[in-house]
């Protein structure tokens, strides 16, 4: 297992990097999810990489302005996290030389990761629960930072909306929702911004999803969501585990991955 | 002395634990002008270094900043730290006491203080018992503290195993019980749908680490009372540990905290969650925890009289609730 810290000294980015000892063809990137998402799956997500990391190749990694990486939050951005992927499978493929390389997302780290595949020849994807519409998710991040005030304090004392916030984003200021600064830029690109790709970005494909998320395929483009060589699609009974920070682990998410990756 | 955070260095170390290695973090000073005075931060239940709302972290840089070294690390098996490991409570002790040693002996510290949140605050507790001086702490600033055992057993901390007195405590105890009764006749179907699994939850024989756990966090209290250095305790009052704590661990000043020759501070952070989760309170309490360590560079003891925010322990608290 190594630690480092990888990138350009200006946009400095932590890593971790887990192989087994024999030479392996195929690498896998972690992209996590976002804000207290990334944090609450962590040990998790750590944990489950040193398992795959039995055969695979497995890089995780923290976009800029995010956890042991450089800059604040206010840094972190939709495009930023993109970019940072690039940097990451580029690392992965120059020190392991492995010959395929796939990246693995859970909430927004498979939307960053869908995105990202378009431009780095990626040969699988695989997603957890993924995030198909920024903008709404946006919204229910502004929410959670409401619901969580009214839950703490009285309603007569929350001082603001989410009228009120996006207010602030569009006069330039930032918002801190639970302890994290999002950023006018990064409220610009989640609600003026992209779209799910049209097209497949990635040869291979597996769509693991809960089963309440059905419903949310709705606005992604019919290639992704229709079962095919390309695409496998799953929806199955989990709890949403990144909503808590119990030990609880996906485990029907991880035995489904598995039993893809390794055809 | 505040240097500007571009000059704050951190450095990755790993720290020998029972066999296993931890992934640690250092933050260093720019360059020392006082004491060498380490402060070293424990995190909660299942997280990892660099904290919720990436905490831990931001802390690390601005004690940095203020001339301290700060350490930060990962559990054995757990996050960034090799390996895998079921981590049980009798691990993140060891954990805690191996790196208290690798900070104080790899760094030369002077002076070395505990910072924990939550279970970080119970396992400092414990580690401060320690009878090697290397693994003794000078100070101890305690976020939030589990001590009450009682909370151990909730669906967070992973066992899975209900407490019918917890869930009471929950029903009767919190909010307006006039209320809840008036709405009885409504909740009785929700109720009953939930009975079945409480009473497969209660019924479950409880795992052997959860008894563990219950154990050590049983005695905090004890141990906090028989501490003697500088101890400062900080909650936010909307946080449900803050009346654990006074109606649980400390009623009445049960653990005679008031008594003690040098009683702990405590610090309210009003409006302030379990986590301390916005700009505005981590601000404050890195402000706190600032001012309180402040003194030790100097080879002094913070005040244990305070001026703003404080009472003594079991009054003011109770008050504020």
């Amino acid at each position: 297992m190594e630690v480092f810290y990888f990138g350009q000294p200006s946009r400095r980015l932590f890593g971790v990097l887990e192989k087994p000892q024999k030479a392996v063809e195929a690498g896998i990137v972690f992209c996590p999810p976002c804000g207290e998402e990334m944090t609450s799956t962590y040990a998790r997500l750590a944990r489950w990489s040193k398992e795959l990391a039995n055969q695979f190749a497995v890089m995780r990694f923290h976009p800029f302005g995010t956890c042991e990486s450089g800059g604040t939050f206010q840094d972190f951005t939709y495009a930023g996290a993109v970019e940072d992927t690039a940097t990451a499978v580029a690392y992965l493929r120059e020190r392991t030389g492995v010959k395929r390389v796939g990246l693995f997302g859970l909430r927004f780290g498979a939307f960053v990761a869908a995105q990202a595949a378009a431009d780095l020849q990626i040969d699988f994807l695989l997603f957890w629960s993924p995030i198909t519409d920024l903008r709404q998710y946006f919204r229910d991040l502004l929410r959670m930072r409401l619901t969580m005030e009214l839950v703490h304090l009285k309603p007569d004392k929350v001082k603001f909306t989410t009228k009120s916030m996006v207010e602030d984003f569009e006069a330039g200021r930032s918002v801190d929702i639970l302890g994290y600064e999002f950023s006018p830029e990064f409220y610009r690109q989640m609600t003026g911004g992209p779209s799910w790709p049209k097209t497949l970005t990635a040869p291979k494909v597996l769509w693991l999803s809960r089963v309440a998320e059905k419903g949310q395929m709705a606005s992604v483009p019919q290639n992704w969501t229709t079962e095919s060589n390309s695409v496998g699609i799953q929806f199955l009974p989990e709890l949403p585990f990144w909503e808590d920070f119990s030990s609880v682990f996906p485990s029907k998410f991880a035995s489904a991955s598995e039993a893809w990756l390794v055809k | 002395m505040t240097a500007p955070l571009g000059q704050i260095k951190s450095e990755i170390v790993s720290i020998p634990a029972d066999g296993w290695t931890l992934h640690g973090m250092v933050h260093l000073p720019a360059e020392f002008s006082g004491k060498r005075v380490g402060v070293i931060l424990l995190h909660e239940n299942f997280n990892t270094k660099f904290g919720t709302h990436r905490l831990f972290k931001d802390l690390g840089d601005r004690l940095a900043q203020a001339g301290f070294l700060a350490l930060r690390y990962d559990d054995r098996g757990m996050c960034d730290s090799p390996g895998i490991r079921d981590l049980t409570i009798a691990d993140r002790l060891a954990d805690a006491r191996a790196s208290v040693n690798f900070f104080r002996m790899r760094y030369k510290l002077d002076a070395l203080i505990g910072w924990g949140l939550c279970l970080g605050a119970a396992i400092a507790v414990h580690t401060s018992a320690s009878h090697n001086p290397n693994e003794r702490l000078d100070g101890l600033m305690l976020c939030s503290i589990v001590a009450d055992p009682g909370i151990v057993s909730l669906p967070q901390y992973g066992y899975e195993r209900v407490e019918i007195s917890k869930v009471a405590q929950e029903f009767f105890l919190r909010g307006n019980l006039l209320h809840k009764l008036l709405n009885a006749p409504r909740s009785l179907k929700s109720w009953s749908r939930k009975l079945g699994v409480l009473a497969r939850r209660y019924l479950r024989p409880a795992p052997k680490e959860l008894a563990r756990m219950k154990e050590t966090i049983g005695k905090v209290g004890k141990l906090l009372a028989r501490y003697e250095g500088p101890c400062v305790l900080v909650f936010g009052d909307k946080d449900s540990y803050l009346a654990d704590f006074v109606e649980r661990v400390n009623p009445g000043d049960k653990l005679g905290l008031t008594k003690k020759k040098f009683p702990p501070r405590q610090i309210l952070i009003k409006d302030g969650d379990h986590t301390f989760s916005s700009r505005e309170k981590t601000e404050e309490l890195f402000q706190i925890t600032l001012d309180w360590v402040g003194p030790f560079l100097l080879g002094e003891l913070p005040p244990q009289l305070d001026i703003v925010r404080e009472g003594s322990v079991g009054t003011s608290v109770a008050e504020a609730i």
